[in-house]
């Protein structure tokens, strides 16, 4: 597991996971970076088996909504080990950034 | 509105492969079509709005909107082309409808094309992708049925909808297209073959997408108070609602709610002073099967959550007390994306002309439901029998 690099409005103390000039609810600029433990929960997923032309040879793959524990919600890559399936309500945690994006892994 | 807009004529070309028309004579076919039903000659015209998504990146034509006019033989007037992915054509009808409500046009033409066929799968698949966040959900390579799939999932787990009451809506769409000549896919589903096809983006199954079509559709707007002029059944357009949604999955505050369809049919039902319960017939973005079921909670036909026991007990279906998609929807129609909005207003004024191939009988009040991206923007548009 690894720590999950976000940020955190001054003001109305929203998170955001991408960095932004301003905070998306209230406009401030006073955004700090913190650091988030990267556990959560599922909160959807799917299998992309028809990817885009650039994506071409990397399918099937799976892309979750994840919920993390201090109130982020994130859109990331998810990994799911051996054959096991994944369910909404599963724990995951955060693996780390790939070329593409964040990527979970079924706890 | 301070001044009222009517439909006076409508035009939309068949939808799915049409080899050797390129994207401006698409266009210009519908507007012709459009123009001739409204007996509107072109010297008329004083404004044009067109819908497009992906003409850029699928067939390299920009500056559209001028060029489709310049070949209709209009000259002169102001032409803009109009992009809110899926939703590009019911935004530009919008547009037409308040520039005649601000008393600057009397007549306006509105129109909506989209070439698809001549580029692979994996570019359209691509191409409309961008519709979609770059920087946070696309770049992981998320699609638009992988985004569908996401929230299909979410809804089953969260409303107890069954997967094959999703389903369902395919098998009816397909039903009522398949009589509709101007629909990509003639040809009916069973449910069988619908959970029997194959998976493209978990639980979402290959009948559960558009087919990838061209297409264009058009409409005449005209000032109420001048359209007996050139017809005697005009269709006014009674509501117009638009609004913004996040536009990802990740910020949307509920996975099976499109903000931007609820607000804009707040807006469209209050400025027509209407209900959910006063519309006789609807045509609504059912760009995949689970969409049909979150558009007809989102515009309050049903409550949320109650999509799927509704399409199950046929509410939604030709004969029942509120049919959803006659046409065949995209799901049967196809979905040139830039041309949807428009094509569903062609069904719906067709509707209450009473002129309709799968006519919904004494339908007086009729709505049309356009969404773009990952709710990113709606369109509302209610429109009545005069």
């Amino acid at each position: 597991m690894a720590s999950f690099a976000a940020f955190q409005c001054d003001t109305c103390k929203c998170l955001s996971a991408p960095p932004h000039h301003s905070c998306g609810r209230c406009g401030a600029v006073t955004l700090r970076p913190i650091t988030l433990l990267g556990r959560g929960t599922l909160l959807s997923f799917t299998t992309i088996r028809i990817p885009p032309a650039r994506f071409k040879g990397q399918e099937p793959y799976d892309i979750a909504v994840v919920d993390l524990e201090e109130g982020l919600r994130v859109t990331a890559r998810l990994k799911v080990p051996g054959k096991r399936e994944a369910a909404i309500g599963d724990e995951v945690v955060f693996e780390g950034l790939v070329e593409q994006g964040p990527v979970f892994r079924l706890v | 509105m301070t001044r009222g807009v009517s439909v006076i004529g409508v035009g939309c070309t068949p939808f799915g492969r049409h080899n050797g028309i390129g994207i401006i004579d698409l266009a210009v076919r519908a507007c012709r079509e459009a123009l001739e039903d409204a007996g509107v000659p072109n010297e008329r015209v004083q404004a044009f709005y067109l819908g497009n998504f992906v003409s850029e990146a699928l067939v390299h034509q920009g500056s559209l909107a001028p060029m489709v006019a310049y070949r209709l033989g209009l000259r002169g007037i102001p032409c803009t082309k109009v992009e809110g992915a899926c939703a590009s054509s019911g935004i530009a009808f919008r547009h037409g409808v308040l520039l005649i409500a601000s008393g600057l046009c009397d007549i306006v033409l509105t129109a909506g094309a989209e070439k698809m066929t001549s580029s692979e799968t994996t570019t359209v698949t691509e191409a409309l992708a961008s519709a979609g966040d770059a920087e946070t959900e696309m770049r992981l390579g998320l699609t638009f049925p992988g985004t569908f799939g996401i929230i299909m999932r979410r809804h089953m787990y969260q409303h107890g909808t069954t997967r094959e009451q999703v389903a369902m809506v395919s098998v009816k769409n397909r039903r009522h297209g398949s009589a509709n000549p101007r629909a990509h896919f003639q040809k009916p589903v069973t449910l069988e073959e619908v959970l029997g096809s194959r998976l493209i983006s978990d639980p979402l199954r290959l009948h559960e997408c558009p087919p990838i079509s061209d297409g264009a559709a058009a409409a005449v707007l005209c000032a109420s108070d001048l359209a007996e002029e050139f017809t005697h059944r005009p269709i006014e357009v009674i509501g117009s609602g638009h609004a913004m949604g996040p536009g990802t999955l990740f910020e949307m505050a509920d996975l099976t709610t499109f903000e931007s369809s609820v607000a804009a049919a707040r807006e469209a039902y209050r400025m027509a002073g209407i209900s959910p319960r006063d519309i006789d017939v609807a045509e609504v973005h059912d760009c995949f099967s689970i969409a049909e079921i979150a558009a007809i909670e989102d515009l309050g036909f049903v409550e949320k959550g109650k999509g799927g026991p509704a399409m199950e007990e046929g509410a939604t279906a030709l004969g029942g007390p509120i049919p959803v998609n006659p046409s065949g929807g995209l799901l049967a129609k196809g979905h040139p994306v830039g041309a949807t909005g428009l094509a569903q207003i062609y069904e719906i004024v067709h509707q209450l002309r009473g002129e309709a191939i799968n006519q919904v009988k004494g339908a007086e009040i009729g709505l049309a439901h356009n969404l773009g991206g990952t709710g990113a923007v709606s369109t509302v548009h209610i429109l009545r029998h005069r």
